[in-house]
């Protein structure tokens, strides 16, 4: 025992100097910076923040582990960003869902929480098919839905309330049909309600096009309609939903990263340049745009700005589905 | 496919660089399996900062190479001390504990460094020739199947150990309550939480894992000091596999059937090794004619849960590659690297960097040889600590219990989960109720409620669903027969002894 | 410690019933007859009906004293060694960032090896030396953010 300890750690040692200098050097960072994740591992949120993790590593010369805290419809991870010492070691990727959480009576926690560092994305959600369903074009998914009986349909790609829980529901409205018509099947994630989606489990899944890009390719499932307000660069053969059926409608989900709130304005100083570094790294944008992910940076307080609209935004739309809690 | 890239990839894995990567990856993992409260997770976790400096296939193979080792060598402490190092060895360590008392501690890990290594070896060849075609099936799996088989675990757990199984359901039963804990997965509604936040998460599986094996040890080697029996020492390493090859050999068709087992239960993606531990010494059990030496130092037993879990491990990367769908929380962290490295897991990886992936599976197959040498020369080491006494050892072994359950959330929330499950352990088993139940029960009480739960969603709360689609009933029967069998010969016994009173 | 399997069964039912009104009192999902309360209110109930069986097998074998504590107990020695291996550590990890590993753990096991019968220098040593290797083990080479305590700016 004591012989191999010691020579695991001279092993060790010989191999991490390199890493490990140059954290000695400043106060912040002082040891590994814990970024928060509240989604499962292998969705959106999960890659891109990982491979900002990566980046921010080899800025700050100190290990990123990225945590996934996930579970109770995206509330235990938020809430333990927020609950985080407010000391820069630990930050997290805060989602459209912060805006949605408390309307829906989950929480009281709000974007208040947290000490804004940079939106860094915002992709529009899209609805999925079988391959195999028969369901040439949206029109021909909304006139089957709407012969239908009420909650034969089952729908998943995110937690009761989530993201694309709102879009499927929002979509139904829009196009003027109850929204019991599909009954929503709560997911830890889009990549877990997609999965479902190719298992034959629900029959419509909604969930952003990256995130849906592996099983695409294999050829398990296809997109029908894309909500957002023009085609994407990356799937210009994709109607948009207002296209395809003339109903306008249009959603989206967005990640920054936050810090809670009450850090040392220098650390935040100190956070959004680093981020901001990792956001203009041509090793990011190629990960991004090989994946389908849309870019941009917007950052500190124009992100609370944004945060305060979309907070607005969600609570309207909940109102709209009968979600939002009295 | 294989072989058209074969040579390329020999090329990209027997170099002096990667030599070097491998070993010392295995002896990291070796010791970090080894230390109670270490998880292959946290090993891997801790890599990744160093794959920024390799090539891909160095990259993966450090990670690869790591988390086989850490699985194998938790059964080091499993054997040596009764507290396992990874969940992946909870299911056995009854048995391994028990050979050690006899006096077999070498033939015990001599069994677990074999089979490990067979299985590792099983998996990684599967996932060679077959990775494409069986993550697809995988991906037939909805909330109904994943239902049936997290039942199907939990139906393992009662019949695995020597208690009654009254005693054993009621364990189980603590174990799924204790997962209940913490905000729902659903809802977000906080359970049983008495309004503390350090609880809204849920109980802390490594703190509760090394809580419940090791407080009831410490406290026996406390206070109980005159019953505790002696341990062995290993002599000659080499001596290990005296009368080894006679054993694997008997049991040659539970190898192979507990690595499928294994290997099928990894690449499901959100089942991983610690369950394909469970559930192949749960099917072992059931189709041996000794069943009554389970739990009690079973080389059978034994034989069929190393080889699952290591099998496992392999099989965990068939949707991670094929898919970008994590099968466990090691192949997430691997598909980050993967993506850093510009390896896209997708069909179309296969294609493109064929000669990459080649040699990514080669090292797995080289992770898992390395077992057999490496292994031996861990145990070699680690059976010095049996020559000092246990009562000694104890102060130290309760050192590395608190600064375990400490790191896996950096809290110490996690201290006071071991120590309050570790008395709840110490009295369930001073009065007959088993802890490998319950520990199984806090493993998979999240996937069977949510997906009882999604199901009955599904299916408008109606049961039909739930034997609609044939993989799902298939598991329902063997679920069934998992119960029937057992009662069945049960009966039977009763029939005969009370014929056998009358006459 | 042993117990009786009949106070065992009354503990049981009475967690039971405990667990299936609490989860009884829970909301359902919207739109669902299902929700955060339906699978603790099986175990409940589970609990409920186990803790009858196992009350019922317990009275009928009968016999065994209500508790019964191990002769271990007894000596004061041991006791207080269990003591600071269970209450010690909780309490020491209830100010586990003020005292640090470094202090809290060489205090822990020198207490347990003198309580075990290990006493003199040698094992104060061995004590002060196993918490430091441990301590700069995980904080220099594995991040894991123990915390110093005590010896805050010394480690």
């Amino acid at each position: 025992m004591k012989l191999n300890r010691r020579s695991i750690l001279s092993l060790a040692a010989a191999l991490m100097v390199g890493v490990a200098a140059p954290a000695i050097a400043q106060d912040w960072p002082n040891g590994p910076v814990t970024l928060v994740v509240p989604w499962s591992a292998g969705g959106g949120t999960d890659a891109t923040a990982r491979m900002i993790g990566t980046l921010l590593e080899k800025k700050l010369g100190v290990p990123v582990p990225v945590v996934n805290r996930t579970g109770g419809s995206g509330v235990i991870g938020h809430t333990a960003i927020a609950d985080a010492a407010p000391d820069g070691q630990t930050i997290g990727v805060a989602t459209l869902e912060i805006g949605s959480m408390h309307t829906l009576g989950l929480t009281d926690l709000t974007y208040k929480a947290y000490t804004p560092i940079g939106l860094y994305n915002s992709d529009p959600a899209a609805l999925f098919v079988r391959a195999d369903a028969g369901y040439e074009d949206m029109p021909a998914l909304l006139a089957a839905l709407e012969k239908a009986p009420d909650r034969e349909f089952k729908g998943s790609g995110s937690a009761q309330g989530g993201v694309n829980h709102l879009a499927l529901a929002g979509m139904l409205l829009a196009a003027g049909l109850p929204v019991e018509r599909v009954a929503w099947v709560p997911s830890e994630g889009a990549a877990p309600g997609l999965q479902d989606l190719a298992a034959g489990g629900v029959q419509i899944a909604t969930a952003s096009l990256p995130e849906a890009a592996a099983l695409m390719s294999a050829g398990l499932i296809k997109p029908l309609a894309v909500f957002s307000e023009a085609r994407l660069e990356t799937a210009p053969d994709l109607p948009t939903f207002s296209q395809a059926t003339g109903h306008d409608f249009a959603l989206g989900s967005w990640r920054g990263v936050v810090a809670p709130a009450g850090i040392p304005e220098d650390v935040a100083a100190k956070l959004v340049a680093a981020v901001g570094e990792v956001v203009k790294d041509p090793e990011y944008l190629s990960f991004m745009k090989d994946r389908g992910y849309a870019t941009q940076w917007t950052p500190a307080a124009e992100f609370e700005t944004f945060m305060e609209n979309s907070d607005k935004a969600l609570a309207q739309s909940l109102n709209a589905v009968g979600l939002a809690k009295q | 496919m294989i072989f058209q890239h074969l040579a390329a990839a020999s090329d990209l894995v027997l170099t002096w660089n990667m030599a070097l990567v491998l070993l010392s990856s295995a002896l990291f993992g070796l010791f970090v399996g080894a230390v109670p409260g270490l998880s292959a997770t946290m090993a891997t976790a801790m890599l990744v900062p160093l794959t920024f400096f390799m090539d891909p296939v160095p990259a993966i193979a450090s990670i690869v190479t790591t988390a086989a080792m850490a699985i194998f060598a938790s059964d080091i402490p499993a054997a040596l001390i009764r507290i396992p190092g990874t969940a992946a060895s909870a299911a056995y360590v009854d048995d391994l504990s028990a050979l050690t008392r006899a006096g077999k501690v070498g033939r015990a890990l001599g069994i677990s460094v074999t089979s490990s290594a067979i299985g590792g070896v099983f998996g990684s060849l599967i996932l060679m020739f077959a990775a494409p075609q069986l993550a697809l099936v995988s991906l037939n799996f909805t909330s109904f199947e994943y239902f049936w088989l997290a039942l199907l675990g939990l139906s393992a757990a009662v019949m695995l150990g020597s208690a009654s199984i009254l005693k054993s359901l009621i364990a189980l039963g603590i174990g799924l309550l204790i997962a209940c804990v913490g905000m729902d997965t659903t809802s977000g509604l906080p359970r049983f939480t008495f309004g503390l936040t350090s609880l809204l998460d849920g109980v802390a599986f490594v703190p509760a894992l090394i809580g419940m094996f090791a407080i009831p040890e410490l406290i026996r080697t406390f206070v109980h000091r005159d019953t505790i029996p002696k341990a062995a020492v290993i002599g000659n390493p080499f001596k290990m596999f005296e009368g080894l090859g006679g054993v694997l050999w008997r049991h040659k068709t539970n190898l192979a059937r507990s690595s499928t087992i294994g290997t099928i239960i990894g690449i499901l993606p959100g089942a991983g090794s610690d369950i394909a531990a469970w559930i192949s010494y749960a099917v072992s059990k059931n189709f041996s004619k000794t069943p009554a030496t389970y739990g009690r130092g079973s080389e059978e037993g034994l034989v069929d849960a190393c080889a699952a879990n290591n099998s496992a491990l392999s099989g965990a990367y068939v949707p991670a590659m094929v898919f970008g769908i994590p099968g466990d929380s090691i192949t997430a962290i691997v598909i980050g690297v993967l993506y850093v490295k510009g390896l896209n897991p997708g069909p179309m990886v296969f294609l493109t960097s064929g000669d990459t992936i080649v040699a990514i599976f080669l090292v797995f197959l080289l992770a898992n040889i390395l077992i057999v040498p490496l292994g031996l020369l861990a145990i070699g080491l680690a059976s010095q600590v049996l020559r000092v006494p246990k009562l000694a050892l104890a102060p130290l072994i309760l050192g590395f219990c608190i600064v375990g359950s400490y790191s896996i959330n950096a809290s110490a929330s996690g201290v006071i989960i071991m120590v309050v499950l570790g008395l709840l352990a110490y009295l369930m088993e001073e009065n007959g109720f088993p802890v490998a139940p319950t520990i199984l029960g806090i493993v998979m009480g999240l996937l069977v409620e949510r997906n009882l739960i999604t199901s009955l969603i599904k299916s408008d709360g109606s049961m039909v669903g739930f034997f609609e689609r044939p993989i799902a009933a298939g598991l329902a029967l063997l679920v069934a027969v998992i119960w029937i069998v057992p009662a069945l010969l049960w009966i039977g016994r009763r029939l005969k002894s009370s014929r056998e009173t009358q006459g | 410690m042993k117990i009786h399997d009949s106070l065992i069964g009354a503990l049981l039912f009475a967690l039971g019933l405990w667990v299936l009104t609490t989860a009884l009192n829970y909301p359902q999902l919207q739109g669902q007859s299902i929700g955060p309360g339906t699978f603790p209110g099986v175990l409940g109930a589970l609990f409920m009906a186990g803790g009858v069986a196992l009350a019922a097998a317990g009275l009928r074998a009968q016999g065994m004293r209500i508790i019964h504590f191990d002769p271990g107990w007894r000596h004061p020695a041991r006791l207080a060694a269990a003591l600071i291996a269970t209450v010690g550590v909780v309490i020491f990890s209830l100010g586990f960032e003020t005292i640090g590993f470094p202090v809290g753990g060489f205090v822990l096991l020198t207490a347990l090896f003198f309580f075990s019968g290990y006493r003199g220098l040698t094992w104060v040593l061995i004590a002060a030396t196993f918490v430091l290797a441990v301590h700069l083990l995980m904080t220099r080479l594995l991040y894991v953010p123990l915390p110093a305590g005590l010896l805050k700016g010394i480690l």
